[in-house]
């Protein structure tokens, strides 16, 4: 569970972020959106200890700290990147068992890394170089990658934007079970509200520049979302016009 | 299999063209065979000569190898630790131009007086021509590599020296070959050179008593035997490049 008040980050003496608080919700999805340049990667940076917060406090499970000091060597957080980043002189499933800790055995890395391929749906690609798949499957490699990491938090920036829409569907459903059967809390940053509908337990909106959280929308639960005639009726689609309202307004603003 | 003896087929037939335009030309323009040897004179001055250039390119050989591993170690030593503290960068960096601008063929009479005639001061020269281009590629390699990269090694929680092992170095590799590649041909002219200028043995010597008794068809002897070196040290990196290179895309297509 995470409580985020008055997160600050500036980048380049320029201010990204001010005054970005929120809270999630334990086990929840949240999707941050908002304008694009906004600072929705940095934000998911910053708590990767990417960047640095410059001011601001955290609190983690219950355990307080001051953003100043937030470092890179915490493991709350695992992050699947904007680009997949795959290593182009090891196979996929090289890549994916990189991601696996110093204290396991190869044999049992590489084990692991085939079974999470076989999950994204790759064991089929998981000899192939990475000049040899698709964007699509690069990009669930590195999710792949990602879910070898142990984390209390998952997050998730733009992971889909490169796959195609079939796909993209069936991952989103996956992704919203395996982040139920983990019991792990998810942000994903995107640009789409259709996928913020199907993931997300609560959206928040950036904007502003600096920019902080300016709305929050909740979502029904994930039992009534997971059922298809919802996701397709008439609720989910008010919902996305909700969603695609308010960043139109954000839209405006810049 | 087939296009590769079609191709040295090929490459066989121009040579033996080439040398045949050569003699052709000589003996139509009446030049003197002192000036420009045919190729049959060549030809026959390396069957005579083979002892004594084997010696002198064992000499040479032995310079140039020690010269470049030399080299490979030390740049790999200097672009390591550049790469790993600004402070030392700094400093290297300012080495390295000035190290560049400093014109070594007039330094290595003065390697020379130091040195000896022995092998010394040629491996000295060649530390000191090819260590450069060495580092510089792959210090600006692993530099390519860290911004890439880093955001995957914080991802992966990886500590400096592993990411360094598994991202940067592997990523790196390419820029390092491409330094080899400059330097091992560099390396050898250099050695000749230095050869010439003042040594024991070598093939600079055999080239420098070629000059003093007017022997063309041995000074020509020994260039195209540079060549021929140079192009099967080309020959030998590239493959191994594309070995160790076996995931870029160009050497699979």
């Amino acid at each position: 569970m995470i409580s985020a008040r008055g997160l600050q980050v500036a980048l380049d003496k320029k201010m990204i972020l001010s005054e970005v608080s929120f809270d999630s919700v334990h086990g929840g999805v949240a999707a941050v959106m908002g304008p694009s340049g906004c600072g929705k990667s940095t934000l998911l940076k910053s708590l990767m200890g990417i960047h640095a917060f410059d001011a601001g406090e955290l609190t983690l499970n219950d355990k307080k700290f001051q953003a100043v000091s937030w470092g890179k060597s915490q493991s709350f957080f695992s992050l699947v990147p904007q680009v997949p980043l795959l290593l182009p002189w090891r196979t996929v499933e090289q890549n994916v068992a990189l991601a696996a800790d110093l204290s396991i055995p190869p044999a049992a890395a590489a084990a692991q890394a085939q079974e999470l391929l076989h999950v994204v749906g790759l064991s089929d690609a998981k000899n192939l170089y990475p000049w040899q798949v698709s964007q699509g499957m690069a990009a669930r490699a590195s999710l792949a990658r990602t879910l070898m990491i142990k984390s209390d938090v998952l997050l998730l920036d733009e992971p889909f934007a490169a796959i195609d829409a079939t796909t993209r569907f069936k991952l989103q459903c996956w992704l919203l079970e395996t982040i139920s059967n983990l019991k792990i809390e998810a942000f994903i940053v995107t640009h789409d509200p259709r996928e913020a509908v199907i993931l997300a337990d609560e959206i928040l909106i950036l904007g502003g520049k600096p920019a902080k959280v300016v709305k929050k929308i909740s979502c029904p639960p994930r039992l009534t979302r997971r059922r298809p005639e919802w996701i397709f009726g008439q609720e989910a689609g008010e919902l996305e016009m909700q969603i695609r309202d308010a960043l139109q307004q954000e839209f405006n603003r810049v | 299999m087939r296009t590769q003896i079609i191709t040295f087929l090929r490459r066989l037939i121009l040579a033996g063209g080439g040398l045949y335009l050569w003699s052709l030309a000589l003996s139509r323009l009446n030049v003197p065979e002192y000036i420009v040897p045919p190729p049959q004179k060549v030809l026959a001055t390396l069957m005579e000569d083979t002892s004594l250039l084997s010696r002198h390119f064992t000499e040479t050989f032995k310079e140039w190898l020690t010269g470049l591993s030399g080299s490979v170690v030390l740049a790999l030593i200097v672009s390591l630790a550049a790469f790993s503290s600004p402070f030392i960068e700094k400093h290297v960096r300012r080495f390295l131009v000035i190290s560049q601008a400093v014109p070594y063929l007039t330094v290595a009479p003065l390697l020379l007086l130091w040195f000896g005639l022995g092998s010394a001061p040629k491996i000295i020269l060649i530390l000191l021509t090819c260590t450069f281009p060495i580092a510089q590629l792959t210090l600006a390699g692993l530099h390519n590599a860290r911004e890439k990269y880093s955001v995957l090694a914080t991802i992966l929680r990886f500590s400096p020296v592993r990411a360094l092992q598994k991202l940067y170095i592997p990523a790196a590799l390419p820029d390092f070959l491409e330094g080899l590649k400059i330097s091992v041909t560099y390396a050898f002219v250099s050695t000749v050179l230095a050869e010439l200028i003042g040594s024991e043995a070598g093939l600079g010597v055999y080239l420098s008593r070629a000059q003093a008794a007017y022997r063309t068809d041995r000074v020509i002897l020994v260039v195209l035997f540079i060549v021929c070196f140079s192009l099967l040290c080309t020959f030998a990196i590239n493959r191994l490049s594309r070995r160790l290179l076996y995931w870029r895309v160009e050497n699979n297509v």
